[in-house]
């Protein structure tokens, strides 16, 4: 575990209650994993489960965590990125409250202020979510 | 790869991405217009001249692609520089 959940708001910009990752499980330049536990009480949970909208914002903010964890690390100047797209978001399952989500996120490409990323998100090892995003990152 | 090879394939993969027509690109036609490019559809072109050509792909590249011709003849050059 490399950011726990006391911390996650060091290397995301954004804050309670809209924070949808709890952990930041790996990471490293390419990849990021998180983990996010879907409590009742959270903003985008809507008849016990978690929405579309947070589940994207869930692979949003791992990117960011990814990208904050990296920056912090190497001491560079922090950044700040917008979502530009989302492209093929295919959701096979929504997360119930209660279950424990873990998002990966891979870069796959870097085309110039523009990042794109491939989220998986999944409960058990079984796939809820996944899409493409492109991230405008505004040095 | 010849010429018309690199121009068919490039049609190919215009047409796939961008679900056009094949007999709408036409040499002479605005690149920008014909496939309605935004600028995040721009991305989406990089990434695929990237995939399917040996080069790197500069934002200023893309200042004097007017037409469709232009646009060839800028894939075909920078694939043959890469090759040298």
């Amino acid at each position: 575990m490399l950011i726990l959940q006391n911390d996650i708001t060091s290397i995301i910009p954004q804050r309670p209650p809209f924070v949808m990752i709890d952990q930041l499980v790996s990471c490293d330049e390419v990849c990021s994993v998180t983990s996010f536990y879907v409590k009742e009480e959270n903003v985008l949970v809507d008849n016990g489960e978690l929405s579309e909208a947070g589940i994207t914002e869930n692979i949003a903010q791992t990117a960011a965590a990814g990208l904050g964890y990296v920056t912090l690390k190497n001491n560079a100047p922090v950044v700040v990125g917008y979502i530009a797209a989302i492209k093929n978001l295919e959701v096979f399952v929504l997360p119930k409250v209660g279950d424990v989500i873990e998002t990966n996120v891979t870069i796959t490409n870097q085309i110039f202020d523009v990042t794109i990323i491939t989220g998986i998100v999944k409960c058990s090892g079984i796939l809820l979510a996944k899409c493409e995003m492109k991230i405008y990152l505004k040095k | 790869m010849q010429n018309e090879e690199i121009i068919e394939k490039i049609n190919s993969f215009l047409a796939e991405e961008f679900e056009i027509d094949a007999d709408k690109m036409l040499p002479d036609a605005n690149l920008k217009e014909t496939l309605d490019l935004d600028s995040l559809d721009y991305i989406d072109l990089v990434v695929v001249i990237e995939s399917n050509f040996p080069f790197r792909v500069k934002p200023e590249d893309f200042i004097n692609i007017i037409t469709f011709q232009d646009f060839y003849d800028y894939v075909i050059t920078s694939s043959q520089k890469e090759l040298v």
